[in-house]
């Protein structure tokens, strides 16, 4: 009887996680979507960095400040 | 016969044991043409009414739960428990119990119980369908449900106690289960064809604490469930559908979601120009000249821009560094992309690596001017041209897949779960659709 009251609401509560989980989902791939933001970027951006010169084939030192 | 389309019970009469001169109650008179003594369990034939002993009747191993000539009400019906049956597969140890159930409108009706796990059966005079039961070899089909056969056996009278309308000591009955839980189908044939040939009948499930309450008493008073039974509803096949159908309404959220934005942020090209450009081994082997690209707007407040740059290689590589630069406050992103095409003929065939083009996608890009410094290298000094395409917004299709894949795991999991379970009442079966 325990065991049976404590499937149940433990189906209750797989209910629950299913229903927050699909809300967060669906919510944040909207606010994804609003700000343009990739869950990942290309692997190789970097952000407000001084040109380093990092290549894949060769390595180089700056030329210019690019800013 | 038991006596059918009456409006009220038939008044219960007494009639006195051949055997031990005590009273026996029947609960259908007009119909009941066999009982047995309850206090000195002869088993009796009415013959012209008049009650003759036949032999002695086995006591059932197990006290019935209702007692015989209670009234309880399921689905809807009225019934009296005018009989209490235990059988056996033949060959076996494990008995159920059948309690026979009489409705003064339709006449017999079946509870039977095995393991804590209860099933309310109806045969013709309930369902007219069950003449009708569309039959295959492993299947039957009934009411456009299909049952898949689960056990099939020959029953054995093991003990009963009551009133009857059939001399059910001399059944020899071959039985073939069908499920589709909560139901069952049972498709009884008669070894012999001595009364009836072939019957049918269609279980429901039911659960052990609405019975309870059915029967007046608590639910601690009704046997245990052991294990799955055949034809039980399970929470997990139930999650399953239901997991299955929000996870549904949220995959359409997210096509409507893409749709919306697809519309109303649809991908455009800022920014598009071929340069040339030009080999500089002053600066190191391979290095070109270095460039800074006109400027451009970019449009939104805040949006992801795609990168690609173009050169027609031809069994060479070519590499660049573009750094992304905000003119009003300096924010920079850099990234750096290799291209790299080969081609040529291997024993007769043309085959070709890499491409001429690749793409770098920067995300949550503010509104504002741009412009792109590009540092170029390449493995052909002849190399004189790079084109880059800008483009703003569009479909984020790594998004979507990661919300797809994120929506179809929970299912997944339920699936799983709800598999296991059907595993395991197929189990108990010679017919499991599931391998070992």
């Amino acid at each position: 009887m325990i065991f049976h009251h404590m499937k149940s609401n433990m189906h209750t509560l797989f209910k629950i996680i299913t229903a927050l989980v699909c809300l967060f989902v669906v919510g944040y791939y909207g606010y994804a979507g609003y700000h343009g933001k990739a869950f990942w970027e290309s692997s190789t951006v970097e952000r407000n960095t001084a040109y380093t010169g990092k290549r894949i084939y060769t390595g180089y030192g700056n030329r210019f400040n690019h800013k | 016969m038991a006596t059918a389309n009456l409006n009220s019970f038939p008044v219960p009469e007494t009639v006195v044991c051949p055997s031990c001169a005590g009273n026996i109650t029947l609960h259908d008179p007009a119909g009941s043409e066999f009982c047995v003594c309850p206090h000195c369990h002869t088993y009796i034939k009415f013959r012209n009414d008049v009650p003759q002993a036949v032999k002695k009747a086995s006591l059932p191993q197990t006290k019935p739960v209702v007692a015989i000539g209670a009234q309880i009400v399921l689905q809807g019906y009225t019934f009296k428990v005018i009989a209490f049956i235990e059988k056996r597969e033949k060959g076996t140890e494990y008995y159920w119990r059948e309690y026979m159930l009489y409705n003064y409108e339709k006449g017999y009706a079946n509870l039977s119980e095995f393991d804590g796990h209860w099933n309310l059966f109806f045969g013709s005079n309930f369902l007219p369908d069950l003449k009708n039961v569309d039959q295959k070899t492993q299947s039957v089909k009934f009411q456009d449900v299909v049952y898949n056969k689960f056990h099939a056996y020959l029953c054995e009278l093991t003990a009963f106690t009551g009133e009857f309308d059939w001399d059910l000591t001399q059944d020899s009955i071959f039985t073939h289960e069908t499920i589709a839980p909560p139901f069952i189908m049972l498709k009884e044939v008669e070894t012999d064809n001595r009364r009836y040939g072939t019957l049918f009948y269609r279980g429901e499930y039911q659960e052990p604490a609405a019975l309870a309450a059915a029967f007046g008493i608590h639910e601690s008073q009704m046997p245990e469930r052991v294990g799955i039974g055949a034809n039980q509803p399970t929470k997990a096949y139930g999650f399953w559908q239901w997991v299955l159908k929000y996870s549904l309404y949220a995959l359409l959220a997210l096509m409507g979601i893409t749709l919306f934005f697809a519309l109303r942020k649809p991908s455009k090209t800022i920014f598009e120009k071929t340069f040339p450009i030009v080999y500089e081994p002053v600066k190191g082997q391979f290095e070109f000249k270095p460039f800074m690209t006109p400027g451009f707007e970019v449009n939104d407040q805040s949006s992801f821009l795609d990168l690609e740059i173009t050169s027609p290689i031809d069994n060479n590589w070519l590499e660049a560094t573009i750094v992304l630069v905000n003119e009003q406050s300096n924010a920079t992103w850099e990234v750096t992309q290799g291209i790299e095409y080969y081609n040529g003929v291997e024993d007769g065939e043309r085959w070709t690596e890499g491409q001429t083009t690749a793409k770098v996608l920067l995300s949550e890009i503010p509104r504002g001017r741009y412009h792109l410094n590009v540092y170029t290298a390449s493995g052909d000094p002849l190399r004189d041209q790079l084109a880059i395409r800008v483009t703003e917004n569009g479909i984020l299709w790594r998004n979507l897949l990661v919300c797809v894949l994120l929506l179809t795991i929970i299912p997944a999991i339920a699936w799983l779960m709800a598999r296991n379970v059907e595993k395991k009442r197929w189990s108990n079966s010679d017919f499991s659709p599931y391998e070992e």
